[in-house]
């Protein structure tokens, strides 16, 4: 009977060893939105959202999870998609479109801008220039959905306890 | 209150452009309006369009000086999947970062503006695992997402030349120019100052721990650099010295510093290594 209340203090001590937020911390939310599950897992119900930079009051860790409440309503995020300090307001602009044809920062694989080839070409780093958009293309073949099998297999991200 | 401030600057826009027109006051409100923009654009002075330019000038400086970069498939594909696991988690997770090996036996990782991050292949065939490699991935996607090379153009001179040349609106390439070369000559040759490098270390450990990678993969890493005892030019030799990234870590360093290039045994057997 008696270890049982140990081995719960060792799994809350290891629990904010690793992520080391404390009740009552503030953090905020990092993603355009954030959603709040009714438990700490990725497949939960959502009982809400939060958007961008919107601070959150943590309740309870659990794993690399977080129990919090935006004021109203009370839900469990993912420790990755929030910050314990406020995130600068110039982030916020890599969710706005830079172009017409884009709708988001991150959809379109963009290629080495003109002015970076221009600047290659005036200083003779054509072969480098080469090499950046080889690299570029190696990196957009890897997909979300590819890296979501990775993160299932590993145990990573919200994937992971 | 809001409703207040709004209706102050609709007012003044009034007046200044009304001023403008009816007496030729050297004020011009669209000036004013691009100079709000700026404000919008953050401390940083540099837009998303802007910072992904001076980024692909940058990632293409670094190619080129340090060897190239190494077209390993199956390796790239690697540093890709760990990375962009990172990424997502990372303060900037829209921002589309890439994941480059360049083909040196130097052990070092380099970052650059917009997302682009390279780990020399030195580095790659000296990680025992993806927590090591996670760490040192995290370390540069965080001098990214810090934005630590944009703020040493944003400081320099050149700020409004690099801006309107990346922008597509001037022709300056003298100025863009150099405010590239600034940026690479710190990340090649003297490094960040150490504050953002310990920076870059702390918030590396977070994002690695934050995306399920082992909490002590750099120290690990670094603790494992020092047994190898290259010469100091050959392990990052842009950051600051091991021991104290280590115990500002809180692990433990080794009591041998890096050594010189005297002890060449274990170097050649890295170098060896990464020869494949």
């Amino acid at each position: 009977m008696k270890t049982v209340p140990y081995f719960t203090l060792s799994l809350m001590l290891m629990a904010s060893a690793v992520l080391a937020y404390e009740v009552g911390q503030t953090c905020f939310s990092k993603q355009a939105t954030t959603p709040l599950l009714a438990t700490a897992d990725r497949e939960a119900a959502k009982v809400g959202t939060v958007e961008w930079g919107k601070p959150l009051k943590v309740l309870a860790e659990q794993g690399r999870w977080l129990h919090v409440t935006d004021g109203d309503t009370k839900g469990w995020v993912y420790a990755g998609n929030v910050s314990s300090v406020k995130p600068p307001a110039e982030n916020k602009n890599d969710f706005l479109p830079t172009t017409a044809a884009d709708t988001t920062a991150a959809v379109a694989a963009r290629p080495l801008s003109e002015s970076s080839k221009k600047y290659a070409s005036r200083k003779s780093l054509g072969e480098a220039a080469a090499d950046v958009e080889w690299a570029e293309k190696q990196a957009d073949a890897v997909t979300r959905a590819q890296v979501n099998t990775y993160m299932q297999e590993k145990g990573l991200g919200d994937y992971g306890k | 209150m809001k409703t207040a401030v709004a209706l102050h600057a609709l007012l003044l826009t009034l007046f200044i452009g009304s001023a403008h027109a009816q007496f030729g006051l050297d004020v011009d409100p669209f000036k004013l309006a691009s100079g709000a923009t700026k404000i919008a654009k953050g401390s940083s002075g540099v837009g998303l369009k802007e910072e992904m330019s001076i980024g692909g000038s940058v990632a293409v400086e670094i190619v080129a000086m340090e060897g190239g970069v190494w077209k390993d498939e199956a390796a790239t594909r690697r540093v890709n999947l760990i990375g962009k696991s990172l990424a997502r988690y990372s303060d900037r997770p829209t921002l589309q970062f890439r994941f480059a090996i360049l083909n040196t036996d130097i052990v070092n990782g380099f970052s650059a503006p917009g997302g682009y991050v390279f780990i020399t292949k030195g580095a790659y065939l000296a990680a025992e695992n993806d927590d090591q490699l996670a760490a040192i991935l995290a370390h540069e996607i965080c001098h990214v997402t810090r934005r630590h090379a944009l703020r040493i153009i944003s400081r320099s001179e050149f700020i409004s030349g690099v801006t309107d040349v990346a922008a597509g609106s001037s022709g300056d390439f003298a100025a863009y120019d150099m405010g590239v070369d600034k940026v690479t000559n710190t990340m090649l040759k003297t490094g960040y100052d150490s504050g953002s490098e310990f920076d870059a270390d702390r918030m590396g450990r977070e994002l690695a721990t934050n995306t399920g990678f082992a909490r002590n993969g750099l120290v690990t890493f670094l603790q494992k650099l020092q047994t190898l005892k290259l010469d100091n030019k050959s392990i990052f030799s842009t950051h600051p010295d091991l021991s104290e990234r280590i115990e500002k870590l809180g692990g433990t360093a080794s009591t041998t510093a890096k050594s010189s290039s005297s002890n060449e045994e274990s170097g050649s057997a890295l170098l060896k290594k990464s020869s494949r």
